[in-house]
């Protein structure tokens, strides 16, 4: 009777703080609290894909050792406080080379003393961080092996180190330890063209760009160059420039949008539109330059035979 | 060979009209020629069945204007694929059924855009085909 009293108590005693707890997790900031970990959101748009990141921050605190004293060897811990961190993406990608359809996932790390970490994504993002999910057939798992940085950082951070137009370097760092995964978007825009596209409009173009009149303005010339190693096009023209690429990047036959970059890596394409035209239905002999809202803003034709 | 232009000194370069359209930085949407087959437009084709004005008032002056231009150019926007989620809804056929009964142009940023692009076009006397490779540049997936 005793045992089954002292249970109940307990029982009692652990409703209430799980009850506590879920209230601490999901009660509005209705008045400012100081908290241990502070909640704090991160956001990335890579090529139209969002993603979002929520979590708490815990501070070292003095706590010593962080991996195998405040967070246990084996534990499945995770990588923030209270809530579970949150990882959210607008669209698939994939994450060190595993793919992860869109949507919301907790993230949680199983933490090893020896041997690669494991990034664990579960379905359910309305776990509390005492909550370590058991393993589940629609876990999404990621092995990697943990970094060491130099610079110890006291609070808890999610970021993405590194932007590219397909993707980018997200990491985690708590103290010295840190967590990288290279991710992975599918990428909108071709970048690349045939060396039968190239041949149509490889060549030296002598252009204007147009007054808003329709007459012409400042003249300009330009050679596109098909670069074989990447197979972008690229827009070679006077101006001083200090090494830094222009892309012609194919957007439709025969049409394409400028685009900038370096080192043959396109960085941004921007609404400018280069629509290369036939007059007798096959090579090029003229382009327009037209903005997002379609005005014409620059003309050019071809001054000498294509480069093929 | 002449030197690699950069950004900066390409946009000092730049007409203002076209520095315009750096600085929207309005993202593309094409660029892997996933582009649909246009459809042909019908022989004798009208633009009788685009709604009047009066039903489409409600959404402002600049979507009557834009109702307005697709009645001009019915055999232009009925050889033109829609690139907005229309494609799927009944009855539709081309950009022209956008701007019919059922069609969803009125409130419609890609219907609106199409239209707009392609009514400029055909007043400069492009041919479908030019305009259908402009509309694959801007709206395409």
């Amino acid at each position: 009777m005793r045992g089954g009293a002292v249970s109940t108590v307990g029982s009692t005693i652990g409703s209430a703080l799980v009850f506590a707890l879920a209230v601490a997790a999901v009660a509005p900031d209705a008045r400012a609290q100081v908290k241990a970990s502070e909640k704090a959101s991160m956001s990335q748009t890579i090529d139209g894909t969002v993603f979002e990141m929520t979590y708490s921050r815990p501070s070292t605190r003095g706590r010593g050792e962080l991996f195998g004293g405040v967070v246990h060897w084996g534990e499945r811990w995770t990588p923030g406080a209270n809530v579970a961190t949150k990882l959210s993406a607008s669209e698939d990608f994939h994450l060190d080379g595993v793919p992860i359809p869109a949507g919301s996932y907790s993230v949680w790390m199983d933490v090893l003393e020896e041997g690669p970490w494991q990034l664990v994504l579960d379905r359910d993002t309305t776990l509390y961080h005492t909550q370590h999910p058991a393993d589940k057939d629609d876990h999404i798992l990621v092995p990697f092996e943990r970094g060491h940085s130099e610079t110890s950082l006291d609070a808890l951070l999610w970021y993405f180190a590194s932007i590219r137009r397909d993707g980018g370097e997200l990491r985690m760092q708590w103290g010295h330890t840190v967590a990288s995964f290279d991710v992975q978007v599918e990428p909108t825009t071709r970048v690349t063209v045939t060396p039968e596209e190239a041949a149509l409009v490889t060549g030296h173009w002598s252009a204007h760009w147009l007054r808003p009149d329709g007459s012409d303005g400042r003249a300009w010339e330009v050679d596109v160059v098909h670069d074989t190693e990447t197979g972008m096009l690229i827009a070679e023209m006077d101006g001083g420039g200090d090494g830094s690429d222009v892309f012609f990047v194919p957007m439709a036959e025969g049409v394409y949008g400028w685009g900038w970059g370096g080192d043959g890596v396109l960085w941004e394409v921007t609404d400018l539109l280069f629509e290369f035209v036939s007059e007798d239905g096959e090579m090029p002999t003229t382009f327009e330059g037209r903005t997002g809202e379609d005005r014409l803003v620059a003309r050019g034709e071809r001054t000498d035979p294509p480069s093929g | 060979m002449k030197s690699r232009i950069d950004r900066r000194a390409f946009v000092r370069a730049l007409p203002l009209s076209a520095l315009a359209a750096l600085s929207l930085g309005r993202p593309l949407s094409a660029g892997v020629f996933a582009v649909r087959a246009h459809p042909d437009p019908r022989p004798g084709i009208d633009g009788s069945d685009v709604l009047p004005a009066e039903a489409v008032s409600a959404f402002g002056e600049d979507v009557v204007t834009i109702y307005d231009m697709v009645r001009e150019i019915p055999e232009i926007a009925d050889g033109i694929e829609c690139y907005c989620g229309c494609a799927a809804m009944p009855n539709y056929r081309s950009l022209l059924t956008c701007y019919h009964q059922g069609g969803m142009a009125m409130g419609c940023r890609i219907c609106q855009g199409e239209a707009k692009l392609a009514y400029g076009r055909a007043k400069e006397g492009q041919s479908l085909e030019r305009i259908r490779r402009a509309i694959d540049a801007r709206f395409g997936r």
